[in-house]
């Protein structure tokens, strides 16, 4: 059975850290103010609070420090500042994305069966495509705080936000990456090479839908490092994490290819 | 309501926020400006938990985010531990009647640690432990060509020593709370065990006689560090 010494005992502090008190059986009487008891103790390792990061710095954040991120979301100085970096980190992404695929539409004249003739589609895709996923986020985030709450985790309505938007910015980032290679599809459609038209626009449609699924994925990862830091009001069996950011992934997967869709029709109407 | 009558709501929800947002900024630019009224009038669900949350006072006390608070825990681990000593009894009663005393000793201890985990907030708090005010007067030393051997630059550097220190101080001591509030809990589920254990007279005595040492680990563990 286990016992108490396999439980870490808690540390004491340094011998000149603190008067030490008299074995006495009754509760230890209130300790006097700490600061000129550690004035000249050695300093120990402290974690250092993560520091905002800048709007470069938090691509830089998204590519190759998603840990470091987890951090700067848990600190609430942060975490306001690095909400709106990602979110125009995601606005950037979907808008260069959109303003392509927009491009694309009005460039090979597609007539796509599934939508109304488009108008103008270079000048209102990057708007439609802005709103419909970010606006879709917003519809989701009610969604996304209960299940976050019914997986056990207490996670602030805030955190889930920034959890939110930390999905969408790295699908974002990924689509900036994507882009120019969709780029070369449409020029290679424009060119002749590619016959199917109408294919490469949907394809181009599609894309942020694929790609978001490895946003999905950090989504997963960054929740395993929250896990270990938010507290558990409830434990939950089995790997609820991953069933809860399949959750989040079905909720929105159902919502922003309709509001797309909507606002693709809405713009396509104005011309 | 019409389409438009929603947007106009919406609109100046997103205003109300967007203003709040640019009130809370330390400097405005021009264009932060223009992100700030056009990203928060369009996308304010996303900012508004931002600005509806309370202060970040605990983190910029030094604070860890997400701290329960301890005063309510120490009483519930109090409440249930005697309850399940309570449930025991019949069992052993004679082995356990101590045991009552001692929670209650123990959680006075960790009463104790509260009380100094609470001092340790106060005295962050405090003006000349302002860590970032610090910060910036070493950062306003430098930029003015002092150099690290400066009296001014090596008392800043103290003192924002001394306050990281002071941080790690409650670090620790935020830690070995969290244990001795884990270690309560612990031996409360093997009080439960106990009643349905089902275990000849003998066994229950050595499992109590576990859990009393367990009892007086954690609260000698306490004192040293009280």
């Amino acid at each position: 059975m286990e016992t108490l010494a396999s439980f870490p005992a808690p540390r004491r502090p340094p011998a000149h850290a603190s008067p030490a008190p008299a074995p006495a059986p009754a509760p230890a009487p209130a300790p006097s103010p700490a600061v000129a008891a550690v004035a000249d103790a050695p300093a120990p390792p402290a974690p250092a609070p993560p520091s905002a990061p800048t709007a470069l710095g938090i691509f830089d954040l998204i590519l190759r420090g998603q840990p470091h991120l987890t951090r700067v979301l848990v600190d609430e100085r942060s975490l306001p500042g690095a909400v709106q970096r990602l979110l125009a980190l995601s606005l950037l992404g979907l808008g260069a994305h959109g303003l392509v695929v927009g491009f694309a539409a009005q460039i090979l004249h597609a007539e796509l069966p599934y939508l109304p003739p488009l108008g103008h589609p270079a000048l209102w895709m990057p708007l439609a495509f802005v709103l419909a996923f970010v606006g879709a986020l917003c519809v989701c985030l009610p969604s996304f705080w209960f299940y976050t709450q019914l997986s056990g985790l207490d996670a602030s309505f805030r955190l889930v936000t920034g959890q939110a938007l930390r999905a969408q910015a790295t699908t974002a980032v990924l689509l900036l990456g994507v882009t120019p290679f969709y780029a070369a599809v449409v020029l290679a459609c424009a060119a002749g090479v590619l016959p199917d038209a109408p294919a490469v626009i949907t394809v181009g449609l599609a894309t942020p839908f694929v790609v978001g699924l490895y946003g999905m994925r950090t989504l997963y990862k960054g929740f395993c490092e929250l896990a270990a830091v938010l507290p558990i009001t409830h434990r939950r069996r089995g790997d609820f994490l991953s069933r809860m950011v399949l959750c989040w992934g079905a909720v929105y997967t159902a919502i922003a290819p309709v509001a797309l869709y909507r606002l693709a029709e809405a713009f396509g109407r104005l011309g | 309501m019409s389409t438009t009558g929603t947007l106009l709501i919406y609109g100046i929800l997103g205003l109300v926020v967007a203003a709040a947002m640019a009130l809370r900024e330390e400097r405005l630019g021009a264009l932060r400006i223009l992100f700030l009224f056009t990203a928060g009038v369009v996308f304010w669900p996303l900012f508004a938990p931002s600005i509806l949350g309370g202060s970040a006072a605990t983190a910029e006390a030094g604070g860890v985010p997400g701290d329960a608070p301890i005063g309510p825990r120490i009483q519930a681990g109090e409440q249930q531990i005697l309850a399940a000593l309570a449930k025991v009894r019949g069992v052993a009663e004679g082995a356990l009647a101590p045991e009552a005393a001692r929670v209650r000793d123990l959680a006075a201890s960790l009463a104790t640690m509260a009380t100094r985990l609470a001092e340790i907030d106060d005295t962050l708090r405090a003006p000349e432990l302002d860590a970032r005010a610090l910060e910036a007067r070493l950062a306003e030393l430098v930029a003015h060509g002092r150099g690290p051997e400066d009296a001014r630059v090596l008392s800043m550097k103290a003192r924002l020593g001394n306050v990281e220190r002071l941080r790690a101080l409650r670090a620790r001591t935020h830690d070995d709370l969290e244990r001795a509030l884990l270690k309560m809990e612990e031996i409360t589920s093997r009080m439960l065990l106990l009643k349905f254990a089902g275990r000849p007279e003998s066994e229950v005595a050595a499992l109590i006689g576990e859990i009393e040492g367990g009892v007086d680990g954690v609260a000698e563990a306490m004192l040293a560090v009280g």
